[in-house]
């Protein structure tokens, strides 16, 4: 019987990767999002969302692919600690996210086994002949940027 | 959250706070941190101090100024818009920042959030973040804006690594 347990998201171009079903909690259509200067390239924005200022994460030019109109933000939470209140972020998407079902059997090596990619992922599944990362949520979020 | 490391919070919730405007940059500092707001006019720009951009005078002594981008870098050639110079304190001392604009207000404090792990630099003199109708108050104070431009202008007066000719 088909469970869906991932979430597939498209960030513009050939980059994509996923997350758990549970790790994402809402899609915003076009947003209104605030630059913050002196932060990384890779996340410039905030956006308001339930009254929490959540920091906009753009997986694409962090990955290096070049950045692509990102029109929808996923914002999805994630736990640094077992048991603790989830924290929240927001990624860049240039789709809506699209639900797959995903198994063990798909498992695969990441599309660059010591690039980034490797930094930002905890997994990796093929996909239709295509490698997908599944996000690091806690790694991508917690850790403040390298100077 | 500590209030220590937000200016605003120790002279109350909704105490003024004065906003300096650069471009898109909306930096904001207790009322009190702004000593002195000159036009920009008045600025000496004779042998400016290193990435400063002149001298401004105020009591009988002269003080560097420097000029910011809406990004947070330092800029030599001063937009037209920055015609307002903040004198701010650093201990017994004083520095400039040039800005378009500089308002008085009462923010709501209790909108405060903190600047997210994931994009704050070690070095950046943002404190927090203040939401403000279709704005966003960056929080501030002069010590942590004064360590962040020597910050920058060490940065720049580093020597250019060559490249390796081997």
């Amino acid at each position: 019987m088909s469970r869906m347990n991932a979430w597939l998201l498209e960030f513009g171009g050939d980059c994509r990767a996923a997350v758990g079903t549970r790790e994402l909690l809402h899609l915003v259509d076009a947003p209104v999002t605030f630059a913050v200067p002196g932060s990384p390239e890779y996340c410039r924005r905030v956006v308001m969302w339930q009254e929490r200022l959540l920091p906009v994460m753009d997986i694409a030019t962090r990955v290096g692919s070049a950045s692509r109109q990102a029109p929808f933000l996923a914002v999805i939470g994630y736990q640094q600690q077992r048991g603790e209140y989830p924290h929240f972020g927001a990624l860049m998407l240039s789709s809506p996210p699209r639900q797959l079902d995903v198994s063990d059997e798909q498992a695969c090596r990441l599309p660059d086994e010591d690039g980034v990619w490797r930094e930002l992922s905890i997994s990796c599944f093929e996909h239709q002949g295509s490698p997908v990362p599944v996000l690091n949520l806690c790694r991508i979020f917690s850790n403040a940027p390298r100077p | 959250m500590s209030t220590a490391r937000f200016p605003l919070a120790s002279e109350g919730m909704n105490a003024s706070a004065a906003v300096l405007t650069m471009d898109g940059l909306n930096l904001l500092f207790r009322q009190s941190d702004i000593r002195a707001l000159e036009s920009a006019s008045a600025l000496d720009s004779n042998a400016p101090k290193q990435e400063s951009v002149g001298w401004i005078s105020y009591m009988r002594q002269r003080w560097p100024v420097y000029c910011l981008s809406d990004q947070l870098d330092l800029l030599s050639d001063v937009p037209p818009a920055r015609r307002t110079c903040a004198l701010l304190p650093i201990g017994t001392e004083f520095f400039g920042v040039l800005c378009d604009d500089a308002a008085i207000i009462k923010p709501d404090a209790r909108k405060r959030h903190e600047v997210p792990v994931a994009m704050k630099n070690a070095n950046t003199p943002i404190l927090e973040l203040l939401p403000s109708g279709d704005k966003l108050l960056c929080v501030s104070n002069p010590s942590r804006l004064a360590a962040y431009i020597e910050h920058l202008v060490h940065k720049q007066s580093l020597p250019v690594e060559l490249p390796c000719l081997a």
